[in-house]
């Protein structure tokens, strides 16, 4: 077939003759039908789904009646629904941290020195590894009885009683952010070093010749260039935490006494443990709320800073 | 003429001598300053890598069945390989091992299609682009877990709960990684693609013969990114799944726990069971998985 009998043989499969765009156009949307399919089931339909189930009260069977306002009404009778909004900022706060760490570690890391690379992948490792494994490794490390950590504690004189890590609320709280810091440092170190490469050696000779110190190099060279780069974790760290459901499930379950759930672990126990698939609908969309608005408001401020 | 070249050539020479002397002594004490880098990293790298060697120490040191040990210990001593052969006869673990290969490779192959057959197209102009391109921006908004429960009512209505496909059919398209395809398809020259169809090539075969063999790394990056996001679930799963011969590793492991509560040194071996596989395939291909990560996130 020649590539002048094309437009016959089209003509010959649809009757009304299609121009040229409108083909591509039709090869265009046939291409995206999987992939579009897929994104509408799970994405689309789920949040319009929500939204509807928000309103109604369904049971296991999957008889729903219409209930009106009474689940949004609910959200002020649940004590455990502030404990977990609370928490779910509380654990964000596990960003900054890491992100400062990781700092930290790329400044070290981009001085060249033999082995850097190695050092790059052990502390990418936790990153890709799986957040449940990483709760188990964890869980027997913060055991007050036995757990590794209070005896290095103790021995290195930090401590004279041993903690309770993950049954007291405080300490427990703390647990889930180390663990949470641990397993992303990495990533963000790869981000850093990557936005540090980025930045021209010749604006620190400048700096350099005009009497900078290595401080104010930092302050005035460093951070600002490296402001579009700290934003891209913030924005990844927003997304991202939906690890801390692995990690909240596996490490404490919630508690003690509820005290470490956030609102993605008690979504899922208020649908799947207690059947309140309506309830839990509600609380979904204030998450979804959250997550939308941090990630448009981060978007927000660095289309601010950078165009 | 001779001597007066001599003496410049020696006040060279002694320029020359004088300047390398300086620069020994920087590179002294550049040396110096590196070591002292290095000795840094490798304390806290260390630091950072000490999970994981406690749980191959615990794993691969202690009997299986005591609860607590007296005194923790650093050294590896005595290894054996007790714990893991007796994971191996308490559950059925080539059968979660298998459930995992299956839906992983489900979600692999099947991004890999999607994600290509939807960049292809997004690389070419056509009407209601913008509506398709925005509604991806806007779906990447939208946090697969914040939705979870009427997805797994949808699963529900498909007749998916328990299977293979149900599990990973979410994880079978994923919006960054077609944005890494059809940015790395936009790099490939049109004139290229134009005599390919002048040649008489289809369009799939374009997209699968022509572009797929231009567009290898960014092929790789979403072969990890799925791979990575897939055999990690959790959450999803765990939705999904309720009959225990469907659980996938992490599933397998989160109940190996709560069945055996305090036995650290077998969860630990079951753990590094689990975690075995992605550390290879890490260590192996260190530069493709930083760079697929990080590409994963930072999409322009």
């Amino acid at each position: 077939m020649s590539i002048q009998d094309f437009p016959d043989q089209m003509r010959d499969r649809f009757p009304v003759s299609l121009s040229r765009k409108h083909r591509r156009s039709l090869i265009a949307w046939l291409g995206l039908v999987p992939a579009l399919a897929i994104l509408i089931a799970y994405r689309l339909i789920p949040l319009l789904w929500n939204f509807l189930l928000s309103f109604q009260n369904m049971r296991y069977t999957g008889e729903t009646s219409w209930v009106g306002l009474e689940n949004y009404f609910q959200l002020m009778e649940d004590p455990v629904f502030l404990d977990a909004l609370f928490n779910t900022f509380l654990f964000l706060g596990s960003v900054p941290i890491a992100v400062t760490i990781a700092l930290g570690l790329a400044l070290l890391l981009n001085e060249r020195f033999p082995g850097s690379n190695v050092f790059r992948s052990m502390f990418f490792l936790p990153y890709i590894t799986m957040m449940v494994a990483i709760a188990v490794t964890w869980a027997y490390m913060f055991k007050s009885q036995g757990g590794v950590i209070n005896y290095a504690l103790q021995q290195m004189g930090l401590i004279n009683q041993n903690i309770s890590w993950l049954s007291d609320s405080w300490w427990a709280r703390l647990s889930v952010i180390i663990v949470h810091v641990w397993k992303t440092t990495g990533f963000y170190l790869i981000i850093i070093l990557a936005g540090l490469q980025n930045i021209p050696q010749e604006i620190y000779e400048v700096a350099r010749i005009d009497g900078a110190s290595t401080r104010q190099r930092f302050m005035y060279v460093t951070l600002p260039l490296l402001k579009p780069t700290l934003g891209v974790c913030a924005l990844v760290g927003l997304v991202t935490s939906f690890e801390l459901f692995d990690l909240v499930q596996v490490l404490t379950s919630g508690g003690p006494a509820r005290s470490t759930e956030i609102l993605i672990t008690w979504i899922y126990k208020q649908a799947f443990e207690f059947g309140n698939f309506g309830y839990s609908a509600v609380l979904a969309i204030i998450l979804f709320v959250i997550m939308a608005g941090g990630s448009l408001l981060g978007m927000y401020i660095q289309s601010n800073d950078y165009v | 003429m001779s001597k007066i070249n001599e003496k410049i050539n020696r006040k060279d020479v002694g320029n020359v001598l004088d300047k390398i002397a300086v620069h020994r002594g920087e590179n002294r004490v550049d040396t110096v300053r590196r070591l002292g880098y290095f000795v840094v990293a490798l304390v806290l790298a260390l630091l950072f890598f000490f999970p994981f060697y406690w749980l191959i120490k615990v794993a691969a040191t202690w009997p299986s069945g005591s609860l607590y040990a007296g005194t923790p210990s650093l050294g590896l001593e005595s290894l054996e390989l007790y714990n893991f052969i007796r994971v191996y006869y308490e559950i059925p673990f080539p059968r979660y091992l298998f459930n995992s290969i299956v839906i992983t490779m489900l979600a692999v192959v099947g991004s890999l299609v999607t994600n290509s057959l939807a960049a292809y197209s997004l690389t070419k102009d056509f009407v209601g682009k913008k509506v398709v391109m925005a509604f991806m921006v806007a779906a990447l908004m939208i946090p697969y877990y914040v939705t979870v429960i009427p997805a797994f009512l949808l699963t529900n209505e498909l007749g998916l709960l328990n299977t293979h496909l149900g599990v990973a059919l979410p994880f079978m398209t994923f919006i960054i990684g077609t944005f890494i395809l059809k940015n790395s398809f936009d790099a490939i020259p049109d004139s290229m693609l134009e005599a390919a169809r002048l040649d008489g090539a289809s369009e799939i075969y374009v997209l699968f013969g022509v572009m797929w063999r231009l567009a290898k790394p960014a092929l790789a990056t979403n072969v990890i990114l799925a791979f990575i996001q897939t055999w990690n679930a959790y959450l999803w799963p765990l939705v999904v799944v309720s009959d225990r011969k469907m659980q996938p590793l992490p599933l397998a492991l989160a109940s190996f726990t709560t069945r055996f509560d305090g036995n650290f040194a077998l969860q630990y071996a079951f753990a590094i069971m689990v975690l075995v596989p992605v550390v290879i395939m890490f260590l192996l291909l260190q530069k493709q998985f930083i760079r697929s990560v990080v590409q994963g996130s930072v999409k322009e």
